[in-house]
């Protein structure tokens, strides 16, 4: 059994193929798509759910690390229409939408309930959107057939654990950190790039003079400049 | 270092076979290689979706662990892509495909349903037959009641019907008078039989009988009472 965790980033575009020049080859491991306007790295794991989830955990921490501005935003629980459902199954969507409203294969275990319904933006129809993997664990239950054969998904409890870590991951990388360096330095330095700044960008400024007042030279450019 | 393949040209080989046959499924379907032959990296390959924001693409690695899983998750990416500027005369193939798919799922699923319905129509024979054989033993049973209940009737009826039987007292004495009668008759016979043997033999033959019998009536008697 492969154990598969999508993850969903945000901070990088996978539609734009260069974006992939980004990934280094550490994260290699990873499955990197795009669908549609999700970009995913999914993590196929051999071991237990439990395991996978921290390999997850561990994964979407290094991508905070070595890709700059990418965040791993959540464990990317797949919505599907009935018509993705019917092509994933093999059968009409018909057959599907009579699951759906439990008129047919309800007597033993209900279709599961839609995720979220959203308007087909024509004359107030609207469409239910089902999560996949409660709907593959009821194909695979009652249709005794399996589209993603080899495949298991997180649980509500472990993908809800998994979402609170990574949400822990995103607080870690953007909360500000304070700098162990000495404020006397800094502005010591600050004044001295400052001094010789001003020094050369005199010394350039008066090449084709002959003056002798530099620092009026100097003040008076300035001045210019602004 | 990257090269651009469209649907038309031949792709690059990979060096993994699970790969190679994804990029063919990918290839048919119309989606496009970016070749980068990075270390790393293979490339990238594109669905043919007109619409940017639509476009579905994935990552091909060329050693990383997990690629035969990888290439098994790329492939179902591809089958599920709708966008399609497919090349001339794939539309019906991938139509036909389709077909030919989706009958050997309902010849599947009508397998299923005829082995259920098989199973189910021996299990709707069986408890036809159990409830026969429980309709037949529930009528033997009301038959044989009633027989029974016939035979007790005319068990009762020859009861009330029988004469009232003597005290066994009155029955053991009359036994013990025939036995005394019987001792008598035997002295007789045996003071007969020395002048008159022929005329005494045949009285103690029947003493002897009656003797016997008395004896029999005596267990009938005790096993009785």
């Amino acid at each position: 059994m492969t154990v598969k965790i999508p993850l969903r980033l945000q901070g990088i575009d996978l539609r734009d193929a260069e974006a992939y020049e980004r990934i280094p080859p550490e994260l290699g491991e990873l499955f990197w798509m795009a669908n549609g306007a999700m970009s995913l790295a999914v993590v196929l794991s051999d071991d237990r759910e439990a395991v996978a989830a921290t390999e997850a955990a561990d994964f979407a921490r290094h991508i905070a690390k070595q890709m700059s501005n990418v965040l791993v935003a959540e464990v990317y629980d797949e919505l599907v229409s009935v018509s993705d459902v019917a092509t994933r199954v093999g059968v009409a969507p018909e057959a599907v939408r009579l699951w759906a409203a439990r008129k047919r294969r309800a007597s033993l275990r209900p279709f599961p309930t839609p995720r979220q319904v959203v308007g087909t933006g024509s004359g107030g129809k609207t469409m239910s959107l089902y999560a996949w993997r409660e709907v593959l664990s009821w194909i695979r239950e009652i249709l005794c057939t399996d589209p993603e054969e080899g495949i298991e998904y997180l649980s509500d409890t472990q993908l809800a654990d998994l979402n609170a870590r990574l949400a822990a991951i995103r607080a870690e990388r953007s909360a500000w950190h304070p700098i162990a360096v000495k404020n006397e330095q800094i502005i010591t330095d600050i004044q001295q790039i400052c001094q010789e700044t001003r020094i050369s960008f005199g010394r350039a400024s008066l090449a084709g003079s002959s003056g002798s007042d530099i620092q009026g030279q100097d003040r008076k450019l300035r001045v210019e400049l602004q | 270092m990257s090269a651009h393949y469209g649907p038309d040209e031949s792709w690059p080989r990979h060096q993994k076979s699970w790969w190679n046959e994804a990029l063919a499924e990918a290839h048919a379907a119309g989606w496009t290689l970016n070749y980068i032959d990075a270390p790393h990296k293979f490339g990238v390959v594109s669905c043919p979706s007109e619409d940017d924001g639509a476009r579905h693409s994935f990552m091909v690695d060329k050693t990383a662990r997990g690629g035969e899983t990888k290439s098994k998750e790329a492939r179902k990416l591809v089958r599920g892509c709708r966008h399609g500027s497919t090349p001339l005369g794939s539309k019906v193939r991938a139509r036909q495909e389709e077909c030919e798919r989706l009958l050997q799922e309902a010849e599947r699923l009508i397998a299923i349903a005829d082995t259920g319905l098989t199973l189910a129509e021996a299990q709707a024979a069986a408890w036809a037959d159990l409830e026969r054989l429980e309709t037949q033993l529930e009528t033997a049973a009301a038959n044989l009641a009633a027989i029974l209940r016939e035979q007790q009737e005319e068990a009762l009826q020859a009861v009330d019907d029988a004469d009232d039987p003597p005290e066994p007292d009155a029955i053991a004495a009359a036994l013990d008078d025939a036995a005394s009668a019987v001792t008598e008759s035997e002295s007789a016979a045996t003071a007969l039989r020395v002048r008159k043997p022929k005329l005494a033999e045949p009285l103690l033959s029947r003493a002897e009988a009656a003797r016997v019998m008395i004896s029999d009536l005596h267990g009938r008697l005790g096993a009785l009472y």
